[in-house]
């Protein structure tokens, strides 16, 4: 049943606060919700059902936290996720966490003990409005029925405007079970404004004036939806472009003058185009340390044009020369209209620095050694098909595999925790991404760490019979933090041996999925083909060297231009 | 150095809670803090230090908060009354109709 439909009924003149927060969400557009029920929370979950909401039960709530964040990463609109008081609640927390710092819209809905009973220790309260200040972009307590249709009304307002975020709304039993007159209704809340600073010609005179100019693209933009303006400003000037981790998509990865993602683990042509650029033109990135490695020492020759669309964001870490705050769409669509300048003779030569560096420090996919070679396999993974996959991570060396060797071609298909690091995130990030676009392939990318961190997740694959396809690459450790213990503890190798892992394949299949293990160079190729075409959820464990390592590597206290290579294999 | 703010705060659940702690976590140790109310809201004057840290940005991270209507710098500290404050505090003793009463206030000094 749809919304319209459940709007068709006749209305009975009064309604329980419980029936008018789900009326609310429908009106909305909230067509799923991921969640876990109990006792604070069961008003709410008794309307539900004929609501013409899709709820997905997941088997953890921190599940139920991370699949309302990928099905907001890949729509745009805010996910929506639910939880009893007490332990449900604190179990959204990593959730909330992870929606935070990558700033995707997300709404929280807490079930809370009665109004009468906060404060005194009651069964399963504790003060999640508390406990979330910081890792929510607003929260709220409705004390009063009449409230619910406002504060749901604002919440989604906020979550998804300006830099998105998450937020909490904690709902005493009392306020569910209460009952009003059913006519109130929600107030509308106006966008707020696009206006364009006054420092766009400052902007265009430096780029007009620059001979090494440099676009650094960060997640802003997907988060945006600006992906169409800043190639069009991109095509127009003829700027090469880097981009971060969470950037990856803004512009295609075979785009001839993407110079690759920068950073840490970035390509060895961004970080040296960086480390040499006169002009840095930031376009919805916030200098995150795992991008610039020591910042004193980042971009050292260049002038920064800043735009994001958070104007806190502006100045915190490195001055801008020329600061364009504001929407970003409103902010490139004024740089191109204005940008009638040809500098192409003056940045030439740059360019062809850059595109030849592209192509010295291009990525090699004939390592030595007997073992599956991780990053050839995702290579080949993603370029297995026409229509790019949507892949979701989890946290550890695949990430980065991925982020480096993956084709991206379209934003918001590649779902990663770049700000907490949220290990767990890429099962139910995935399940949250094929719920909200059934008609794409998705991936997700694990490691044999995370997988176990909300591998209870297969289960919700089984249960609603989800087309989520698994690449777990298993390397019998926790390959980061023992990569880390290689390079910068002494080889002193730490609680990092994972070598009693359970046959993957096997526990997959007790979930209900379809599962094959391989481990020689040879079973790829067939591997790869029937993960991607055999319809269902699957799991391909992949065994992988366990002393592979992530290369290049900017080491800590570094900066970009000293990355370190070492052996591959 | 300490620099000083006033910050206005909407009447919602958690707003002073969530602004205190914002600046804290953002590297600024609060040195000094008045709080009354104003409006329907609250105005909270702070005197905040952070070694290395950026008043402006700080400014700004806190003005992006829904609870927070307007942040200023302002000079003085502050516990300090204001010439407004003053005047406030005067227009909040003395009903209008009662002249005489304010005289008598004043007398008292």
């Amino acid at each position: 049943m749809t919304a319209s439909t459940a709007e068709a009924r006749p209305q009975p003149a009064r309604i329980s606060g419980a029936r008018l927060l789900v009326r609310c969400l429908a009106e909305l557009g909230v067509d799923t919700v991921f969640g876990y029920p109990g006792g604070a929370i069961m008003p709410i979950y008794d309307a539900l059902p004929g609501s013409g909401i899709r709820h997905i039960l997941t088997r953890h709530e921190q599940g139920a936290a991370l699949a309302a964040d990928g099905y907001a990463r890949v729509t745009r609109k805010a996910g929506v996720c639910m939880a009893t008081s007490g332990p449900g609640a604190t179990n959204l927390v990593t959730g909330l966490a992870n929606s935070m710092l990558d700033s995707v819209p997300v709404v929280a809905i807490t079930g809370q003990v009665p109004t009468a009973m906060m404060g005194t220790d009651a069964f399963q309260e504790v003060d999640v409005f508390g406990i979330t200040l910081p890792i929510v972009k607003h929260s709220y307590i409705i004390r009063d029925t009449a409230d619910i249709p406002e504060v749901l009304a604002e919440a989604f307002h906020l979550a998804t405007e300006g830099r998105p975020g998450p937020v909490l709304i904690d709902v005493p039993k009392d306020v569910t079970v209460a009952e009003i007159e059913a006519s109130v209704r929600m107030p509308r809340i106006a966008p707020t404004s696009t206006a364009v600073p006054a420092a766009i010609g400052d902007a265009v005179e430096a780029m007009a004036g620059a001979s090494r100019p440099l676009f650094y693209l960060g997640g802003g933009i997907e988060i945006a939806g600006a992906e169409d303006e800043v190639r069009a400003l991109i095509e127009r000037t003829g700027f090469p472009s880097v981009c971060t981790l969470k950037g990856l998509g803004a512009v295609p990865t075979d785009h001839p003058d993407f110079l690759g993602m920068l950073g840490m683990h970035g390509m060895r042509a961004a970080n040296l185009a960086v480390q040499e650029c006169d002009l840095l033109i930031v376009t919805g990135a916030r200098f995150d340390d795992r991008a610039t490695g020591k910042l004193d020492e980042f971009a050292p020759h260049a002038r920064v044009i800043h735009m994001d669309g958070d104007p806190a964001e502006i100045g915190k870490l490195r001055k801008a020369d020329v600061a364009l705050p504001g929407d970003l769409i409103s902010n490139l669509n004024a740089l191109k209209r204005q940008a009638d300048f040809d500098s192409s003779a003056r940045i030439a030569a740059w360019k062809a620095r850059c595109l030849a560096n592209r192509r010295e420090h291009a990525w090699r996919y004939d390592a030595p050694g007997e073992f599956i070679y991780a990053p050839a396999l995702l290579k080949a993974m993603s370029e297995r098909s026409e229509n790019d996959l949507t892949i979701a991570c989890d946290v550890g060396q695949h990430q980065m595999w991925v982020a480096q060797h993956c084709r991206f071609r379209r934003p918001r298909t590649h779902l990663t925790s770049g700000g907490l690091g949220t290990m767990g995130y890429g099962l139910p990030a995935g399940i949250g991404a094929k719920l909200a676009h059934p008609e794409e392939t998705v991936v997700v990318v694990s490691g044999d760490g995370s997988i176990m961190m909300n591998i209870q997740e297969l289960a919700t694959l089984k249960r609603y019979d989800i087309d989520v396809r698994i690449v777990l690459l298993d390397n019998s450790s926790l390959g980061m933090v023992r990569q880390w213990q290689e390079l910068f503890f002494a080889g002193n190798y730490s609680e990092i041996d994972l070598s009693d892992n359970p046959d993957f394949a096997a526990l997959a299949r007790v979930f209900g999925l379809q599962a094959r293990t391989i481990e020689r160079r040879d079973q790829v190729d067939e591997a790869l083909d029937w993960l991607l075409n055999e319809p269902g959820p699957s799991l391909l464990h992949v065994r992988i060297d366990p002393t592979a390592n992530v290369w290049p590597l900017v080491p800590p206290g570094k900066n970009n231009a000293d990355m370190i290579q070492g052996e591959t294999r | 150095m300490s620099n000083h703010f006033e910050i206005r705060l909407k009447s919602s659940e958690g707003a002073l809670l969530r602004t205190l702690g914002l600046i804290q976590r953002r590297g600024f140790a609060i040195a000094e803090m008045a709080l009354r109310a104003d409006g329907e809201g609250q105005l909270l004057r702070l005197a905040v230090s952070g070694q290395g840290r950026c008043p402006e940005i700080l400014a700004r991270q806190v003005a992006r908060l829904h609870d927070v209507i307007t942040i200023e710098r302002i000079e003085h500290e502050p516990w300090q009354a204001t010439v407004a404050d003053c005047a406030r505090a005067l227009a909040n003793l003395v009903p209008s109709s009662d002249p005489w009463r304010l005289a008598s206030n004043e007398m008292r000094g």
